[in-house]
């Protein structure tokens, strides 16, 4: 099958590789329909993530048809159309009968890695390195999805997949960050990032009754989409977004504020680029200028949520903001597996159109392309969704 | 430790094996080619010996002592369950990779071999000392064979809710200059121990042990094939079928 692989930094290629076959009693095996690129694979492939290996298949979103399952699969039948979390769990564990999926105990074969790293480890992830169990990802023609009993959603109405493929990562994401921000009636939520993942927290912020949304992004194509969903925007390129949040909240602050961007933050002020000399010093894993502002912004008593990824150790953390506004922190990957069944509902009752995102579409021989594509935000790229077996143009 | 051979270095003497350590770590890094490795190797050795103020070697001399530890770890399945997988104990090299098999001769005797990267094949004859069924077993291996050492296991309610306390404890000799090395090809028996009760609570919860060994990938660089030559995880052999009981059992499905 055709496969895309991560060599290093800036370097994924579509190679030919082995079909995946069932491991283990719970896998199925998909022939994937429709996968797409997420920021989380940017941070893969801008090299901020350890324990790739040259040759790892790369992807975390994906749907597909059943083709092949093991002999404990009794839920899923071949021909199944399914959509995948892209957190790996087992169903049995403490973790996944309290929820919390994206903590499962017995998904991640290398664990011990994680362990010395954060104490204890998460889930396995598809495609997200060794240190989250060095699964082969989805940005393929075919995927082994382990405890495939549990994890898969089946689509059996007649949406189209670009319509349930996003409920395998960033519209659960977007949604739990909208739930960690505490959203009550008459809130005000700030979010900082309108990618994917932001435009989703925008969008669940007001299905879950926040009053206003404040976008905050300088792409100016991301901050027209978040407008449509009904936010206002803030264009971080003009500096001073504590003085406008302020201003924005009669001087209260918002009530709930997001990070939906990341380790990899912007810089457009001198703390941004001592974060960036810090990073590629490697004297700091993460460069938390967003996370820092963030903390910043939210009002006393407020909820922080943080669905952007960070990796290891940051610099120069706002604790003492955090303590001396009595705030909320919530983050973590995202418990997907919750979220499935109540979200493909809303899709179905027409409450939200996740398809509204894509910017772009190619087929899975144009990945490389399609990467340097977004990474680089070209040509108004908010989010890419690839096809496995189209042709080449 | 107060044995003569463990004290405190000169400082002459200290300094000169760090000296001769840097030496080496830097022609390591300046030639690489065939001797970086194996002089990368001795040159480290050789400067943490002397940072830690130990003359180089001093371990060979030492005589093995003998060493304890324990590891615990919570399944969420009932103590009896519990107890019942591990006594079977047949199935135990699923659990722990350097295990190849157990062989179990009657009630009390069982035969084992294991693989070990760093002292090859060792075989060893077992005994059971105490069996309670539900709730303890203990072992022992025969005299001058194999891994000596001897071990327990104890299944205990957890908190309400929380299935089972499993505590492993083992009791054994490994000489002193071994156990730095085993450490590094991942076979420290700490190491051995987390890993075996984790792939043990991964077949107690999830009914099979979580691997990606055999999956596809792209055309791998030569770093890349080495990287799990020393992993303290190292794939399952084999794949496992699914724990018999586990369907009926968990409910889930
Ligand atoms: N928690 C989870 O389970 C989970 C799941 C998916 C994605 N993520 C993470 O969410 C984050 C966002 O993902 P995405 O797909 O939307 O990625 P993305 O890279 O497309 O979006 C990030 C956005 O943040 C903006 N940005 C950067 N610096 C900023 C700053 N200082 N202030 C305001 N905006 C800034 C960028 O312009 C960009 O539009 C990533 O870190 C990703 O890894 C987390
Ligand atoms: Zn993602
Ligand atoms: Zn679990």
């Amino acid at each position: 099958m055709k496969a895309l692989c991560w060599y290093g930094k800036h370097s994924v290629s579509v190679e030919n590789v082995p079909d995946p076959k069932l491991l283990n009693p719970r896998d199925a095996i998909l022939r994937v329909t429709r996968t797409a690129i997420c920021g989380s694979d940017l941070h893969l492939y801008d090299g901020y993530i350890p324990t790739l290996e040259a040759g790892d298949i790369l992807g975390h979103e994906f749907m597909g048809e059943v083709i092949e399952v093991g002999s404990a699969v009794k839920n899923l039948r071949v021909g199944d159309r399914v959509v995948v979390p892209f957190t790996i769990a087992c169903g049995n564990c403490f973790f996944c009968r309290h929820q919390l999926w994206s903590c499962c105990d017995n998904s991640n074969p290398n664990a011990w890695v994680l362990e010395k790293l954060y104490g204890y480890s998460g889930s396995g992830l598809f495609g997200y390195s060794h240190m989250m169990g060095g699964y082969a990802g989805g940005q393929a023609q075919y995927v082994r999805v382990p405890f495939a009993d549990v994890g898969p959603i089946k689509i059996e109405s007649d949406l189209p997949d670009e319509k349930v493929l996003f409920l395998s990562d960033i519209f659960p994401t977007g949604y739990m960050a909208a739930e960690n921000a505490g959203i009550q009636q008459g809130d005000t939520v700030a979010v900082w990032g309108c990618g994917p993942v932001g435009q989703f927290a925008i969008r669940s912020a007001f299905l879950l009754g926040a009053d206003r949304v404040i976008a905050i992004d300088s792409y100016p194509g991301r901050l027209r989409l978040a407008e449509a969903a009904g936010a206002e925007t803030l264009d971080a390129g003009e500096g001073n977004i504590q003085e406008r949040l302020r201003e924005a909240t009669a001087g209260a602050g918002p009530d709930g504020v997001i990070d939906a961007v990341g380790m990899e933050a912007f810089a457009h002020s001198l703390g941004g680029f001592y974060d960036v000399v810090k990073q590629q010093l490697k004297l700091e894993t993460d460069r938390p200028t967003a996370l820092r502002e963030v903390i910043l912004a939210c009002r006393k008593g407020g909820h922080i949520s943080v669905p952007g990824v960070y990796g290891g150790y940051v610099d120069k953390f706002p604790l003492g903001a955090i303590f001396g506004k009595a705030c909320h922190f919530a983050t973590g990957q995202t418990h997907v597996h919750r979220y499935l069944r109540p979200l493909l509902e809303r899709i179905e009752r027409g409450e939200i159109d996740p398809s509204s995102i894509i910017s772009h579409h190619f087929p899975l021989q144009q990945a490389p392309q399609a990467y340097d594509l977004f990474l680089k935000k070209k040509n108004e790229c908010i989010k890419v969704v690839l096809d496995p077996w189209a042709k080449a143009a | 430790m107060n044995d003569s051979r463990f004290t405190s270095l000169s400082a002459p003497e200290r300094w000169s094996w760090i000296g001769a350590g840097a030496a080496l770590l830097g022609y390591a890094a300046l030639r690489r080619g065939a001797l970086a490795i194996p002089a990368a190797a001795a040159g480290s050795y050789l400067l943490l010996r002397g940072a830690a103020n130990r003359r180089p070697g001093a371990e060979l001399a030492h005589r093995p002592g003998r060493c304890r530890l324990a590891r615990s770890v919570m399944i969420n399945r009932p103590p009896d369950e519990v107890y019942a997988a591990w006594r079977r104990l047949e199935d135990l090299p699923r659990f722990f990779p350097h295990l190849e098999s157990v062989t179990v001769r009657d009630e009390k005797h069982s035969h084992w071999v294991a693989r070990s990267r760093l002292s090859g094949k060792l075989e060893w004859d077992c005994e059971i000392t105490d069996d309670q069924p539900g709730r303890t077993l203990a072992w022992r291996s025969a005299a001058g064979m194999g891994f000596k050492h001897s071990g327990e296991i104890h299944f205990r309610p957890g908190p309400p809710q929380r299935g089972t306390r499993v505590e492993l404890r083992w009791s054994y000799r490994v000489p002193g200059a071994w156990r730095g090395m085993l450490a590094l090809v991942g076979e420290a028996p700490g190491q051995v121990a987390r890993e075996g009760l984790r792939r043990f609570k991964q077949w107690m919860e999830a009914g099979e042990i979580a691997t990606i060994a055999g999956q596809p990938h792209g055309p791998r660089t030569r770093l890349a094939e080495l990287a799990p030559l020393f992993s303290p995880a190292p794939p399952v052999h084999e794949p496992t079928p699914l724990r018999p009981e586990w369907l009926e059992r968990t409910g889930t499905a």
